[in-house]
């Protein structure tokens, strides 16, 4: 019984001495802050890698040879951020599939800048109203290619659950470093 | 029936089956090693994913299924069979989960370090060091050409389509275009034959006795009643000869032609991968004979039993497979197989300090001597100079034989000597019709004419035997002098001790004389009698 006593003061005591160490709770706006996404957090930052992606779309023209229909897919431009450059590029999507309002994707840098970042985030903008859509992080899978798999929101989901990894995509990509 | 590693092919249906649907850019082989990625993160079953763990710790395990992709999977998977289809498939597994870490990967991994030919690919600003000759890993996949990839690519690094290009159409060339006859020539003039033993000599013995029968017809002894025997068996066996030469090169080359155009039926609808062992950004096109080589390659590990019924092909195929390690080239391959100058210095430096590379294939150009430098690595650079693919690859092959050159050079020169010597040796066996005499005969009293009726002048002779004229011998050949025939003319001398005072005394002999080229034998038999009064009635023109 001593001893059960003796180890419960214990703990009390390092309770309190953890609430009194401990900082003080955030504000909630601070918290509101924090998870706002980036776009919103620095939105003309936003916009100056949205101006590049639009730059950088691609205007196809078919001077088609083969009945068949075209199996090439179509280029995503593509911004991949550093901490110390930025690449403008486009990517080849592998894959894609929704499912259960679930979509993985697959795709590849090309041409892949010299460097890559292995652990990134990947930020979805609409390609006709250049709004942020969505962020998550990607993995690196191999040389120049990155795997994400997020959750839609449903409006998106909706929108693109017909897509084939062959049609034009209707969003840009925004590759950015995650600090470690 | 059992069915084995039917997780395996759970993947290769969704795999063909999200292929179709759009949701997978690449086609299923293609995209292998993507597809087995996704799958195997996603799809696969919790079951599955047992079935896959339980191969990791067991080596035999891991070697059986390696087997059963070769000897079942890749010819009920896939529509075109080839052998090089498994080691595809299992080297774009193994940079996956799970296979990554298995034993046996390691161990195939050591196998497939067995290098290919190297391309010398200088990196910026290196003076040639040995980390330059980079060796080429091509795969061959059987009718993939409609790919959207292209007929040739570069799966981890950029070089100009073109060049690509180029060496795919210097391939189809040497299979079935202009360059498999560059290979033919090269081959029947300075190549190495495929003879039994026992041939070899008996055809060795033979050229010998021909090389005989012509000295003796030519500076030996006057064979006499034995000419027509001596050029009977020289006839016979140089025709032999020239039959088992034609019968065999004449098979040999028909196989060649033949094989060449399955393969190139093959390589044109198939799909070439090469890899390097690096991300290269490629400058310039003197890796493409390289390249060219390694697609030569790939082939031949994707359909070995194309080249088996042709000798010419099987070894050098074989060859260029089994001796790629010690090989580099470098060279611009053009869409006809010409090898074009490189600049070569930095790379014969680069090659001399590798330790493995012990032949180099370069253009024919001038070398320059190689940067300052000692070479390291041990053992002599070879250097081959090659015009063209098809040289590159006799080179490689090691068909050129200095000994069989000689013997070709010796039978071509002794059968040109029998060529222009048939006609003769044909007079010599089937002698021709004594010849009638003909006008004109001699215009004046001091020479008598003796004009024959004859195609082969040379073949005979005249003989005037007189008790009033002196004993004359003379040829008969062609007179272009007015008037033109062919005649012997023989100069009337007097007697000095003249038997009679009949100047129509005397008979002319028509004579066989038979010769070859330039050496005419002893006279033959006697084929013709005229007396000296019938000839002098002639007339004159």
């Amino acid at each position: 019984m001593n001893e059960t006593r003796e180890v419960g003061e214990l703990l009390r005591w390092q309770a309190a001495r953890a609430a009194r160490q401990a900082p003080p709770p955030p504000r909630a706006a601070a918290l509101l802050e924090q998870i706002r996404p980036w776009w919103e957090r620095w939105p003309e930052r936003f916009r100056q890698l949205a101006d590049s992606l639009a730059a950088l779309d691609v205007r196809y023209g078919h001077a088609a040879t083969d009945p068949r229909p075209n199996r090439d897919g179509f280029l995503v431009p593509t911004v991949v951020v550093r901490t110390q450059a930025e690449d403008r590029t486009h990517s080849s999507i592998l894959y894609f599939a929704i499912s259960g309002g679930r979509l993985r994707l697959r795709f590849q840098v090309m041409p892949a800048p010299d460097v890559l970042p292995t652990k990134a985030e990947v930020t979805f903008v609409d390609a006709a109203t250049a709004r942020a859509l969505l962020v998550a992080p990607v993995e690196a899978a191999s040389s120049g290619e990155y795997r994400v798999e997020a959750e839609l929101p449903e409006k998106v989901a909706a929108a693109w659950c017909d897509l084939k990894v062959t049609d034009r995509m209707p969003f840009h990509l925004i590759v950015q470093q995650v600090e470690a | 029936m059992v069915v084995r590693y039917i997780w395996f092919w759970s993947f290769w249906h969704w795999s063909r089956e999200s292929h179709r649907a759009g949701m997978l850019l690449k086609r299923p082989l293609e995209g292998l090693a993507v597809h087995w990625d996704e799958w195997y993160r996603h799809e696969a079953s919790a079951r599955e994913r047992d079935e896959i763990e339980r191969l990791r710790d067991s080596a035999a395990e891991q070697q059986a299924f390696l087997d059963w992709l070769e000897q079942t999977w890749s010819r009920e998977a896939v529509a075109h069979h080839s052998a090089a289809l498994a080691a595809y498939v299992w080297r774009e597994l193994r940079r996956v989960e799970p296979f990554v870490d298995w034993p046996a990967v390691v161990a195939v991994r050591a196998a497939d370090d067995e290098r290919g030919i190297a391309a010398v690919i200088l990196a910026e600003v290196s003076a040639g060091t040995a980390d330059d000759v980079v060796p080429i890993d091509a795969i061959l996949l059987p009718g993939e050409i409609e790919t959207d990839e292209g007929a040739v690519v570069a799966e981890n690094f950029e070089a100009e389509p073109g060049d690509l290009e180029n060496s795919r159409q210097a391939v189809l060339g040497l299979l079935r275009g202009r360059q498999r006859w560059s290979v033919a020539w090269r081959w029947l003039l300075l190549g190495q034959r495929d003879y039994r033993r026992g041939l070899a000599f008996t055809l060795l013995a033979g050229w010998g006795a021909v090389a005989l029968g012509l000295a003796w017809l030519l500076v030996g002894p006057d064979p006499g009643e034995q000419l027509p025997w001596l050029a009977g068996g020289l006839v016979s066996v140089w025709c032999g000869l020239v039959l088992v030469a034609l019968i065999t090169h004449g098979r040999e080359l028909r196989r060649f032609f033949r094989a060449g155009r399955r393969m190139a039926t093959g390589f044109a609808a198939a799909q070439v991968r090469l890899r390097l062992p690096a991300r290269f950004k490629l400058k310039g096109g003197s890796a493409g004979l390289a390249f060219g080589l390694s697609s030569l390659r790939a082939m031949r590990r994707a359909w070995p039993e194309l080249s088996e019924r042709s000798w010419l092909w099987r070894r050098s195929l074989e060859r260029l497979d089994a001796d790629a390690a010690a090989w580099a080239a470098t060279g611009i391959l053009t869409s006809e197989g010409a090898v074009r100058p490189v600049e070569v210095a930095a790379k014969l430096q680069a090659c001399r300090q590798h330790g493995q590379i012990t032949h180099l294939l370069m253009p024919t150009q001038t070398t320059v001597a190689p940067l300052g430098g000692e070479a390291g690595g041990g053992g002599r650079l070879q250097l081959h100079r090659c015009s063209n693919l098809a040289d590159a690859l006799l080179h490689v092959a090691a068909l050129r034989s200095p000994a069989q050159t000689v013997i070709n050079v010796a039978t071509l020169g002794l059968s040109a000597l029998m060529i222009f010597g048939l006609p003769d040796l044909v007079r010599i066996l089937v002698p021709p019709a004594p010849p009638p005499v003909v006008a004109p005969s001699s215009p004046t009293p001091y020479a008598l004419w003796v004009s024959l009726d004859t195609a082969s002048p040379e073949f005979f002779q005249v003989v005037l035997e007189s008790r009033v004229w002196a004993y004359r011998r003379a040829d008969v050949r062609l007179h272009n002098s007015a008037p033109a025939s062919v005649r012997a003319e023989l100069r009337l001398l007097k007697r000095s001790d003249a038997a009679t005072r009949d100047l129509e005394d005397g008979i002319v002999w028509i004579e066989r004389r038979p010769c070859f080229l330039f050496r005419r034998f002893e006279p033959g038999e006697r084929v013709g009698r005229y007396t000296v009064s019938y000839l002098n009635r002639l007339r004159h023109e």
